[in-house]
């Protein structure tokens, strides 16, 4: 099986060798539920063999910027869902990794949470700077969040269309009410409207 | 809660002084239940024949122990692992599971002899297909996601076994230690009943023969003490391991 070839920003990388320059968030937490949050976002350091006070100093830090800062010694089921997405996303940025990779990582999530943590991750970006590739089928989020927005049709998974989103930043929840915002939508939805999904 | 455990321990309660009262009152013969008082009396007066049969009734428990919980744990997290194993396996380990394993006690003692040996053979092979099998299980029904999640992040082979599918099965792996431990104390003592020369089984055998019914509830006492310490010790460290999962 060859894997896939992924490079963006000239950072290339086959994933399924060790992918320390793309930070991976899924759309469950998958956090491993006998470690506290401190120790799920060290994991990545922990497979490096980085020394632990440096890897728990770096986690620290990184569920500071999602947030939990106070949580760390929590583990998984004591968290509510969208706090252990943030540890996830937490997990995801310890690495420093150049990518962040964002498989539809809000989906299992209730909308309140969906807004807030998009907003989080918003106030994250603007902190880091990180290139973030997010994979979302809801057409709020991709322009809420993007500069740009990839479309691809439903099997074969073609670029359908490359959308600039031209809206200023930071981005507000007033301007989600905005004409330009309806108009970037609509364009998005008129490509995949017709497919369906699943 | 505190009012479960107060009906737990009155049922208890009722139990013993049941045992106590109905062989006392005639409703029960004393030959065949005799009071619980009459029990404890014996064990307390033959205690050194009973405290005797224990050495060599813990050595043959200890034995298949490690047999049974490390042989049948291991073969479990390695046959789990595999799909193509399961597949393979769990039918054939299913139907000898169904065979009644007393039937080769015999066979056990013309191989091995008369001595701890053939003890420590029939309970190792009457306890390892059921530990075995709950060990399988426990392996089989880890999520694949939280391995993925692993690999993502660059988890080697080793690394995905040793961080995640150990610390994830340890519940289940315990559980097997538990069954397994029950099955073993009680294969020992089954296989001492039916032929020894020693043990707290050969006991029980011993005084039955003789007709003592104090002498073999004596016995019974003391095994059941010690399969209660058994779970007791291990339920503690079900707790404990599993403490993640309470939520």
């Amino acid at each position: 099986m060859t894997r896939p070839l992924v490079a963006i920003r000239g950072v290339s990388q086959r994933f399924g060798a060790m992918p320390r320059k793309v930070g991976v968030i899924f759309q469950e937490a998958n956090l491993l539920p006998w470690l506290s949050a401190i120790d799920n976002v060290a994991f990545p350091l922990k497979l490096r063999r980085v020394p632990k006070s440096e890897r728990l100093e770096a986690a620290a830090r990184m569920l500071a910027l999602t947030g939990l800062a106070g949580f760390e010694s929590r583990l998984p089921h004591q968290l509510s869902g969208g706090m252990n997405q943030r540890v996830a996303i937490a997990r995801g940025l310890v690495q420093n990794p150049a990518v962040l990779l964002m498989d539809e990582p809000f989906a299992s999530l209730d909308e309140q949470t969906r807004m807030v943590l998009g907003d989080e991750l918003l106030r994250i970006w603007s902190e880091t700077r990180k290139t973030v590739l997010f994979v979302t089928h809801s057409l709020n989020e991709a322009v809420y969040l993007a500069d740009r927005v990839v479309v691809l049709s439903a099997r074969p998974g073609r670029v359908v269309d490359d959308v600039a989103v031209d809206l200023p930043r930071p981005r507000s929840f007033a301007m989600s009410s905005s004409e330009r915002f309806g108009i970037l939508k609509d364009r998005i939805w008129q490509h995949i409207k017709h497919a369906e999904r699943r | 809660m505190t009012r479960l455990r107060l009906g737990q321990v009155a049922l208890y309660l009722g139990i013993l002084a049941a045992w106590e009262m109905l062989p006392r009152a005639g409703v029960v013969p004393r030959l065949f239940v005799p009071p619980l008082s009459e029990a404890l009396g014996t064990l307390v007066a033959d205690r050194r024949e009973y405290l005797g049969s224990l050495p060599t009734t813990f050595g043959e428990i200890a034995v298949s122990y490690v047999i049974v919980c490390g042989g049948g744990i291991l073969a479990g997290q390695l046959i789990g692992a595999s799909a193509a194993a399961r597949r393979m396996l769990l039918p054939v380990l299913r139907s000898a599971y169904a065979v009644p394993l007393v039937v080769l006690y015999p066979v056990m003692m013309v191989w091995f002899g008369l001595g701890s040996e053939s003890k420590i053979a029939f309970a190792s092979i009457y306890a390892f297909i059921p530990t075995l099998l709950t060990a399988v299980a426990g392996v089989a029904a880890l999520s694949p996601a939280l391995a993925e999640t692993a690999r993502a992040f660059g988890a080697t082979r080793a690394q995905q076994i040793l961080y995640v599918s150990l610390p994830a099965s340890l519940p289940s792996m315990v559980a097997a230690l538990r069954l397994g431990g029950a099955l073993v104390i009680v294969g020992v003592i089954v296989a001492q009943m039916l032929g020894a020369a020693d043990g707290l089984g050969y006991l029980i055998t011993r005084h039955r023969t003789l007709l003592n019914s104090p002498g073999v509830y004596a016995g019974i006492v003391l095994v059941l003490g010690i399969t209660g310490m058994h779970e007791v010790l291990l339920r503690r460290l079900e707790q404990k391991v599993a403490a993640y999962r309470q939520s």
